[in-house]
């Protein structure tokens, strides 16, 4: 069986020698959420866009439904993004501040020639009805909104063409605790309604954990560990994973855990280690970590990238 | 009786605006004990930061105006000191951290200097002397190669370097009390966990008091003695962190702490708290989360008073 979405060793090099994303693989199921996780750097929001080509990658193979995508021409593309679409962190900074809320949503349609005015206004208002914001929010502008209804704003912006894929990059990070639930359900809702497909990108590994059916932890510009969300929260086999999961605060004080906490700062793209990229920080390093990267190893169920995986 | 290091009574704030005068701080009471950190957490809007900054006297006056209230710091009234007053307390005795260190550091100072600037105007200390204190802040605060350090500028560190720099900067005239306003959230988890254990062993060595202010629960968890709870410019609950994050009175701290991720089950609805924070201007007579509180009842239209012992809440469905 094929999958959905296919990656294999995409690449991305930047001028001064950045590797921001240094050969990741993997594949995606259709109606499956892939929850991407890691700190500032590790390329994960680059990911996110080389998957769209919205940043032309440097080396690797990206296929939907079996189609290579890197091989279209930008025709094509722009067709074919109709499957594909990416709502970001900041809805304030990715909304146009002098177009109203309605030729907002109904932007996508018009590029794609989709409908005439009256089926166009009558899309932007089914939209609005389904994010939960009231019909009249068409005719106002961005900064009338909050950051919470922002984001279901983009969202309703990326679902206006029907897409099979959609790719969330920190959707809720810029938002207070009791509006992203909001948006979490909604998003949760959209899914099952419309059978997409998501990739969520995050730095916050307890919302990944709850929307998430796939997890791949990404350090300096490639998959560490990769799984199914349970059993990559549940017994993480990297000591990078294992490190990111104690490092969550826990609001319950009378919690007393195990903290590891990592030394140093996190990496620089510019200037990847040798051998396991993440042996300068690793509790578990040895001397074998600094001269040869890691394989894949398959302890239980799911892969880490690290010589010493396990507990 | 305690003995209280800081103490705010009652304090009514609001700012002039083009839309009229707005409140935003109704009714605000805290302690701080020597030696103690007290969680201040909200979400958005809620007050919180421009609390930490009247203690400070950091907001501009006008459009921003007290209305009443007091700030007792060591038996002095905050609001009624001087300008040569105040500035003996900022960085002096008071220090501050802020959220964002690369907008609070001096882009164009060397952190040796910056680090200096405190002592050079509060205690009139020579280069040498600065310079001797700034090494030695800068390695209690946990950065290695400090004499290297001393000559370089903020762009050149990394952001978790750069925030021991800040607190070494707020800690430098060995203050009696630290304002920390959201002092990771722009950290990655990884360094924050360096921070929050940073703060806490700084805490017990120096026995310094912390106002801790953050919209993360587990933040607070980790680090606080005592939580107030904020909600549209009101303190609505406060207690003990175990009080107030194990046993939650008020319906507003249950629905945070419930649609914290953690707590929610996989696959299943978050429980989120429905609708917004009603903005400045819009906040009635009655309990500000009345419009959205699940057990809300016709009394909730008159303010309930934040009542009971150590844990105290304002809500008329809590008995504490």
């Amino acid at each position: 069986m094929t999958a959905f979405l296919e990656v294999r060793d995409l690449k991305k090099q930047y001028p001064g020698g950045v590797r921001a994303v240094d050969g990741v693989s993997f594949d995606l199921q259709q109606g499956q959420t892939l929850g991407v996780v890691g700190e500032s750097g590790c390329g994960k929001s680059t990911l996110a866009r080389l998957l769209l080509r919205l940043i032309e990658p440097t080396f690797g193979t990206v296929r939907l439904n079996g189609e290579d995508l890197l091989a279209l021409k930008s025709a094509q593309l722009r067709e074919r993004r109709r499957d594909m679409q990416i709502v970001f962190q900041d809805p304030y900074a990715s909304l146009d501040p002098r177009m109203s809320i309605g030729e907002a949503i109904a932007e996508p349609l018009d590029i794609h020639n989709i409908g005439n005015r009256a089926d166009r206004r009558a899309q932007v208002l089914k939209w609005l009805d389904r994010v939960g914001l009231p019909r009249t929010a068409a005719e106002r502008f961005p900064h009338e909104f909050s950051g919470g209804q922002r984001q279901r704003i983009g969202i309703a912006r990326a679902l206006a063409l029907r897409p099979k894929l959609l790719i969330l990059d920190e959707p809720v990070s810029a938002l207070d605790v009791s509006i992203q639930s909001q948006v979490l359900n909604l998003l949760v809702d959209l899914k099952s309604e419309f059978g997409l497909t998501y990739i969520f990108i995050s730095h916050d590994l307890s919302v990944v954990e709850h929307i998430a059916d796939q997890v791949a932890v990404m350090y300096l510009g490639v998959i560490v560990e990769e799984g199914p969300s349970q059993a990559v929260f549940n017994a993480p086999q990297h000591p990078y994973t294992q490190a990111l999961i104690s490092a969550v605060p826990h609001p319950d004080p009378r919690m007393k855990r195990q903290r590891m906490i990592l030394g140093g700062d996190p990496p620089n793209p510019a200037n990847v280690p040798t051998g396991c990229r993440f042996h300068p920080r690793c509790f578990k390093a040895q001397a074998i970590c600094a001269s040869m990267p890691p394989p894949a190893q398959a302890m239980l169920d799911h892969p880490a990238w690290c010589h010493f995986p396990g507990p | 009786m305690r003995d209280f290091l800081l103490r705010i009574q009652n304090l009514c704030l609001g700012f002039q605006t083009e839309a009229g005068y707005l409140r935003v701080l109704d009714n605000v009471s805290l302690d701080l004990t020597p030696g103690e950190t007290l969680g201040l957490v909200g979400e958005s809007g809620c007050g919180k930061s421009v609390t930490a900054q009247s203690i400070l006297r950091l907001l501009p006056c006008p459009p921003s105006r007290v209305e009443e209230g007091h700030i007792w710091f060591d038996d002095k009234d905050i609001l009624k000191l001087s300008q040569s007053e105040l500035q003996d307390l900022r960085g002096n005795r008071i220090g501050m951290i802020f959220q964002e260190p690369m907008t609070s550091l001096n882009p164009t100072m060397t952190i040796g200097n910056q680090l200096a600037e405190p002592l050079r105007l509060h205690r009139k200390a020579g280069a040498g002397e600065a310079r001797a204190a700034a090494l030695d802040v800068l390695k209690r605060v946990g950065i290695g190669n400090a004499e290297q350090r001393l000559n370089q500028y903020p762009h050149e560190l990394s952001g978790g370097l750069r925030q021991r720099v800040m607190i070494a900067m707020a800690l430098i005239c060995s203050p009696q009390m630290l304002i920390a306003d959201e002092p990771t959230t722009a950290l990655d988890v990884t360094i924050q966990a360096q921070i929050l254990d940073l703060l806490r062993t700084l805490q017990k060595e120096l026995g310094i008091s912390i106002l801790l202010i953050t919209h993360d629960l587990g933040v607070v968890a980790e680090t606080c003695h005592r939580v107030a709870v904020m909600y549209a410019g009101r303190i609505v609950e406060t207690g003990t962190a175990v009080q107030v994050l194990t046993d939650p009175q008020h319906p507003y701290t249950r629905g945070l702490l419930a649609a914290s991720p953690r707590y929610a089950k996989k696959g299943e609805r978050m429980p989120a708290i429905a609708g917004q924070v009603p903005p400045p201007g819009k906040r009635g007579q009655g309990c500000p989360f009345a419009e959205r509180c699940p057990l809300v009842m016709d009394i909730c239209a008159t303010m309930p008073p934040l009542q009971g012992d150590e844990h105290k809440a304002a809500c008329w469905a809590t008995k504490t």
